[in-house]
């Protein structure tokens, strides 16, 4: 009996913690889409008034940014930095690669695809044009991802109250399924 | 006097940097090719929805999909897709960051290589804003001739300066600025037993040392001070008062305001190697801003190259005095300068 109450007990916490994991993503997306207009501000900003290239503009957000926004424009950097051959786009594809196979996924958790889909279109569409063209570019990624944003914080309300009911219930079901 | 050493030696190690700069297809056709054929590289010409081509040493080839194109087999069409990709390379992937330096149709790229660009221009007020809709590219290889000015140096070193004040001289493509920059070099780190100079190198256009992030790209010497990307007058004057170096090195004289910069650099007790574009001491004198040097005695020394039999042929070394006798006999006219029958037959080769 001491036994099933253990194993009910752990069940009814591992609900509990996958719960509250999914609902932390939903913090977290919130957070990070946030992180990521502010590393997008900076970057407009080395665009619009310095001659910084991509590469070193993007390193400095990047360490000066944190979490999951500069952690991926450092790693932008560092991939266009070790190989000068990539073009914006290729290097923004290889991290994301490399983030999709799990090598940096750690890092990265929150962003969803559409997210990094504006990201993608972004990089896709810097490098090659004049100061205002680049400018005008970041903006309106910047602006994209404000509209995400405000759905991530509409979301805030619902979902990760949702996710931890969920999680709780479900542990609290499956232990009384062995009890 | 003439001296002779062929001095243009040729490395393939600069390939792979320069290949960085160029699109994808184009780099792994260039890294099919054999290491002669990159030796012989000078030139990569980029034109918009035309065959890429190389200017090699003995005349130009185009590029195919697996190197050299052979005789039937397609060449690499330089496509839009590929000069926005080269572009981005060529800017270290931002075009903005280099638009002031387009302005003036080229950009050192690292390793001291220079990229021209043509295109369509956006002026206003009859200077160039911006480059738009780039047509062509034109990557020229950079190479070093180190030793190149050994058997020329001899000849410049001496008078009250420690080094006579030297105009090089000759048509565009002749080792002007290779020479230059060897004589900076060699002056910088110092000559055998002689004590080294203070040297300063003024860089109009980023040439002499291929300045890139502020890192020259070539080696100028370890007591080179490099002024870059300035008009040469007024940045011989800054270079004295800042620097105060014992040799100015510049290239290409020939603007009015040039006269009155090299004539303060002398007064300022500072010697100065620089380079003109002239076939001879008499197209020399017919250049107006030269011919003021000339007349004023600027110059000690004036070295002579040519492109034959070989580019950095030194072909004469004048001294002053004898300028002076050339230019009264241009001035004369073109029968006394028959019977003034001045020897251009000297030279030969290093």
């Amino acid at each position: 009996m001491g036994l099933k109450l253990a194993g009910a007990l752990l069940l009814i916490v591992s609900g509990l913690i996958l719960g509250d994991r999914e609902a932390r993503r939903y913090d977290a997306r919130h957070r990070d889409l946030c992180a990521m207009q502010h590393a997008l501000l900076m970057l407009e900003t080395y665009v619009a008034r310095t001659v910084q290239p991509f590469p070193r503009a993007l390193s400095s957000v990047g360490l000066a940014v944190r979490g999951p926004a500069g952690r991926l424009m450092c790693a932008v950097a560092d991939e266009l930095m070790s190989n000068p051959h990539l073009t914006l786009a290729q290097g923004w594809t290889r991290v994301l690669l490399a983030v999709k196979r799990g090598g940096r996924a750690h890092g990265f958790p929150a962003y969803r695809d559409d997210d990094l889909q504006v990201l993608g279109r972004l990089f896709a569409a810097l490098g090659a044009g004049g100061r205002d063209d680049q400018v005008s570019h970041i903006r309106l990624a910047r602006e994209t991802l404000a509209i995400n944003e405000e759905s991530a914080r509409r979301d805030l309300d619902t979902y990760p109250r949702l996710w931890r009911y969920l999680g709780a219930m479900g542990g609290a079901t499956l232990a009384l399924f062995i009890v | 006097m003439s001296t002779s050493s062929g001095y243009v030696q040729k490395t393939a190690d600069s390939v792979p940097g320069f290949a960085a700069y160029l699109p994808e297809r184009v780099r792994r056709s260039l890294s099919m090719l054999d290491l002669n054929t990159l030796d012989a590289l000078l030139e990569v010409r980029l034109r918009l929805c035309r065959p890429v081509i190389l200017v090699l040493e003995d005349g130009e080839r185009l590029l195919g999909h697996r190197g050299l194109c052979r005789p039937g087999e397609e060449a690499i069409c330089f496509t839009r897709e590929m000069r926005d990709e080269a572009l981005q390379l060529l800017t270290d992937r931002s075009l903005y960051a280099a638009e002031e330096q387009l302005k003036s149709g080229y950009l050192t790229v690292a390793g001291g290589h220079r990229v021209g660009v043509v295109g369509r221009a956006v002026t206003s007020g009859g200077t160039v804003e911006s480059i738009a809709d780039v047509s062509s590219i034109n990557l020229r290889v950079a190479r070093d001739a180190k030793g190149c000015s050994a058997a020329v140096l001899p000849r410049l070193l001496g008078g009250p300066l420690g080094v006579y004040r030297s105009l090089i001289f000759s048509p565009p493509g002749c080792g002007k600025t290779t020479l230059l920059r060897d004589l900076a070099r060699r002056l910088s780190d110092g000559i055998g037993s002689k004590k080294p100079f203070r040297v300063a190198i003024v860089d109009e256009r980023s040439e002499l040392a291929g300045c890139y992030c502020g890192v020259p790209q070539r080696d100028v010497g370890m007591r080179t001070d490099v002024l870059d990307r300035v008009p040469k007058a007024v940045g011989i004057m800054m270079v004295i008062r800042a620097m105060s170096p014992q040799v100015i090195v510049t290239d290409e004289l020939g603007r009015p305001e040039d006269v009155d910069a090299v004539e303060e650099c002398l007064n300022a007790g500072v010697a100065l190697l620089a380079s003109a574009h002239a076939g001879s001491i008499e197209e020399l004198i017919r250049r107006p801003a030269l011919a003021a040097m000339l007349s004023r005695g600027l110059f000690d020394r004036y070295v002579r190259l040519s492109d034959r039999p070989r580019v950095g042929t030194v072909a004469e070394i004048l001294e002053a005095d004898e300028v002076a006798e050339i230019g009264k006999v241009v001035q004369l006219g073109p029968e006394a300068r028959r019977s003034a029958s001045v020897d251009c037959q000297r030279a030969h080769s290093w």
